[in-house]
């Protein structure tokens, strides 16, 4: 006797293993090994291979609304063979929904649901059903936008429901707010409960299967166990769907679309197998919704529970077929439900629009996480974009009175277009009073420069717009400055002072600003958080101060996005209409 | 029959193998991942350029004394990089008044990481009692070896150090990370 023999057997005296498995596998398998018997093993499989994938995962999420995304992120575009991980758990689950459709279908021509199994039949029912739930759970925790409306339309959906619905939906939620404690509980129910349940449910599934043996189709002949004949179809048709799987994983992977936002519009849509459901919503609308909800699925859920009953032992040939026709005509409704939905989107121009922004904000929230998400959570990050974030601001802060081009058209302050530049500088000193400047505002004191030639126009201009110079901007023409100097001294420095002193100050009231560093940062900031002060515009300036209403940070955001502004270009340069002569009076009418 | 056995058995135990190896390998691929992956973020986290980091200026440091400041970086954890967080201490000594010539010794403590404290005129690390002369050599206790000086220069009267944590537990100075 060899050693490895040996202690095969001494292990084997010990433990008894070897013959609890050698029984496990001892199978009935009447009428032999078929492939058509494969599908349940198939399950099993793709079964472990979720549990690997998740137990994998779950070494890097952070389940959390401000931790979600960012280590979803962080498994999937930095860590090696996470990509691949996450697809294999994603596809595994589209081949479950396949093989849960397939292994019943079989049963069912089988008559694997007939007694003495309609206990089994039922198990598999509660299974297949506890694969949805996997499939609800699991979709919004990678708290990115898809994952978070999708799930957030199904259980605005549950709060429906007859009687029970706002109940359910409450327990689900942890409250009355989709947020953080719907992610947690959606969490535990997607790694604790609903795996302790499937494996619960499928050692007393296969136990009832070994009891019975394996449900022959009518008609077959023969004698067979499960060991080995149909265990070598078995495992070989599990290694073609974990191969599937892997395949699927790499050539197509899954998408992590951006950061869920509450707050923003999101063409959801959900994985194929719900979407008959959804575009049931579609048909029935209103009062009628109940329909949709729960009158189909209840029915279609009640009929297959029914149908060791409705499809009973005695029933043979065309009473067969009667009895099946409704599963025929469910499947038949569902494959055309989801077409009708694939359909419409794909007709949809808004749809396709709102994908297409929905891509590019996935592609750019993965290029901002590169530099790092901030504790605050990735929605934070997105927020404040730097490439997007002073425009939003300035837009909801400024451009309700501040006109800019492409972005408002108000007329409560000057426009904004050019500021800090030349052209700007020049309308402004010919025109003040021009209708994108100081037309609207409280401020007409200054009068326009009829006197000033073009010449010494292009000087005060450049003067003015070298005040504003700083690195990066085109360098000032020195010699024009140097002409513009004095005329800005002798006419605009009796009211536009330079720096004051409080003692300047005292007893005048002055809404001219200050022109020294006009243009530049530093004066913009102090006309955005103080413009009352008497360096700016002073007490009539309807400007609200911005110093208690954003942060500093923000603050700098707009000061840096009214710098953009410098290179736009700015309204005409043009003179006020000169006042018209009086009409010069009729000529007299010829006496008669 | 015998045979066709044989086959069945081969053919089912190696096509589980197969199935259980190609999803066990990305697996195991990803749980490893961690060990050998270091956060891309880790060039952006730490005090600042080179690691030189501002933590005091000069004219506030008490002259032949040490005093304890803190190191102000970005703090970077797998995803998140966290600006303006506390990543460690420093004891500055200015050597003398009109001079720009200051020591700096870092506050962890090379036994296990602890943050060391001054009583009197020695250090003293509370979590295992090591203690430590007044210019860092280690007196007694656990600690293997004397406390961490950084470097340190002045620039426009601001001390800045090289904030660097070194391996804790050994007698040699080596830098971790």
């Amino acid at each position: 006797m060899s050693a490895l023999s040996q202690l095969r057997e001494t292990v084997e005296s010990r433990t008894g293993l070897g013959a609890s498995m050698h029984g496990a596998a001892d199978i009935a398998m009447p009428g032999g090994a078929r492939w058509r018997h494969v599908f349940g093993f198939a399950l099993i499989a793709l079964l472990v291979v979720e549990a690997l994938t998740g137990v994998a995962m779950m070494t890097v999420y952070s389940p959390g609304t401000q931790t979600a995304w960012a280590s979803t992120y962080y498994l999937q575009h930095v860590l090696p063979w996470g990509g691949l991980v996450r697809a294999m758990h994603h596809f595994a689950s589209h081949g479950l929904v396949v093989g849960v459709v397939l292994h019943l279908l079989q049963i069912v021509v089988a008559g694997g649901h007939r007694a003495p199994r309609e206990i089994n039949w039922w198990l598999g029912l509660a299974l297949g059903a506890m694969v949805l739930g996997f499939a609800m759970t699991g979709f919004p925790l990678a708290w990115d936008q898809r994952g978070y409306w999708v799930s957030h339309v199904e259980t605005g959906i549950m709060g429906t429901l007859p009687v029970v619905g706002p109940a359910v939906q409450r327990l689900v939620l942890g409250g009355t707010q989709y947020g953080a404690l719907t992610l947690t509980r959606f969490f535990t129910l997607h790694v604790v409960v609903l795996p302790a349940l499937v494996v619960t449910l499928l050692g007393a599934h296969v136990a009832i299967v070994r009891r019975h043996g394996i449900k022959a189709p009518d008609g077959a002949s023969g004698d067979g166990r499960w060991w080995p004949s149909q265990a070598a179809r078995d495992a070989l048709v599990a290694l073609l769907a974990v191969v599937a799987v892997t395949w699927a994983a790499r050539r197509y992977g899954v998408a992590l679309d951006a950061p869920a936002d509450g707050q923003s519009q999101y063409p959801a849509r959900p994985e194929w197998y719900f979407m008959p459901l959804s575009q049931l919503l579609h048909h029935f609308q209103g009062s009628r919704q109940i329909i949709g909800t729960a009158v189909i699925p209840g029915v279609l859920t009640g009929y297959l529970a029914a149908l060791p009953w409705i499809d009973g032992p005695a029933r043979k040939g065309a009473a067969r077929v009667v009895a099946l026709a409704p599963l025929v005509i469910f499947a038949a409704g569902a494959i055309f439900l989801g077409w009708e939905l694939v359909h419409h989107d794909r007709g949809d121009r808004e749809f396709a629009k709102a994908t297409r922004e929905a891509e590019r904000q996935a592609r750019r929230a993965i290029e901002l996480a590169r530099m790092g998400v901030p504790p605050e959570g990735p929605l934070e990050m997105v927020r404040n974009d730097p490439a997007v974030r002073p425009a939003a601001l300035f837009r909801q802060n400024c451009a309700t009175c501040h006109s800019v081009r492409g972005m408002s058209e108000q007329r409560k302050g000057p426009r904004l277009d050019g500021f800090g530049s030349r052209a700007w500088a020049s309308a402004f000193v010919a025109w003040p009073d021009h209708p994108e400047l100081m037309a609207t505002t409280e401020i007409h004191d200054m009068p326009p420069q009829r006197r000033v030639d073009d010449n010494d126009l292009r000087a005060v201009a450049e003067w003015l717009y070298a005040q504003g110079v700083e690195r990066g901007d085109a360098p000032a023409d020195a010699a024009l400055v140097e002409r513009g100097a004095p005329i800005i001294r002798e006419r605009c420095n009796a009211c536009h002072l330079g720096s004051l002193t409080p003692s300047d100050v005292e007893g005048i009231v002055r809404d001219a600003p200050s022109l020294d560093g006009w243009g530049s940062r530093e004066w913009i900031y102090e006309q955005i958080v103080n413009p009352q002060r008497m360096e700016q515009y002073g007490a009539r300036n309807h400007m609200p101060r911005f110093r208690d209403k954003l942060s500093e940070r923000e603050i700098a955001m707009i000061v840096a996005y009214t710098r953009s502004l410098r290179t736009r270009s700015a309204p005409d340069t043009v003179r006020p209409p000169r006042p018209q002569p009086p009409p010069e009076p009729a000529a007299a009418p010829a006496a008669p | 029959m015998s045979d066709r056995r044989r086959v069945l058995k081969v053919v089912a135990g190696a096509a589980s193998a197969a199935a259980a190896g190609v999803a066990v390998v990305p697996v195991v691929g990803l749980v490893a991942a961690p060990a050998h992956t270091p956060s891309p973020l880790a060039a952006r986290g730490g005090a600042g350029e080179g690691g030189w980091s501002v933590v005091a200026r000069i004219d506030e440091l008490a002259v032949g004394e040490f005093v304890q400041v803190p190191v102000i970086g970005s703090e970077v954890d797998a995803w998140t990089a966290s600006p303006d967080r506390r990543l460690g201490a420093v004891w500055l000594k200015r050597r003398g008044a009109g001079t720009d010539a200051v020591e700096a010794l870092s506050a962890v403590c090379p036994h296990l990481g602890c943050l060391i404290d001054k009583q009197g005129d020695h250090f003293n690390c509370a979590c295992h009692v090591s203690s430590f002369a007044a210019d860092g050599r280690a007196l007694e206790g656990p600690s293997p070896r004397g406390m961490d000086p950084l470097e340190v220069r002045v620039h426009d009267g601001n001390v800045m150090v090289r904030w660097v944590r070194f391996r804790l537990g050994v007698a040699e100075r080596v830098k971790e990370g």
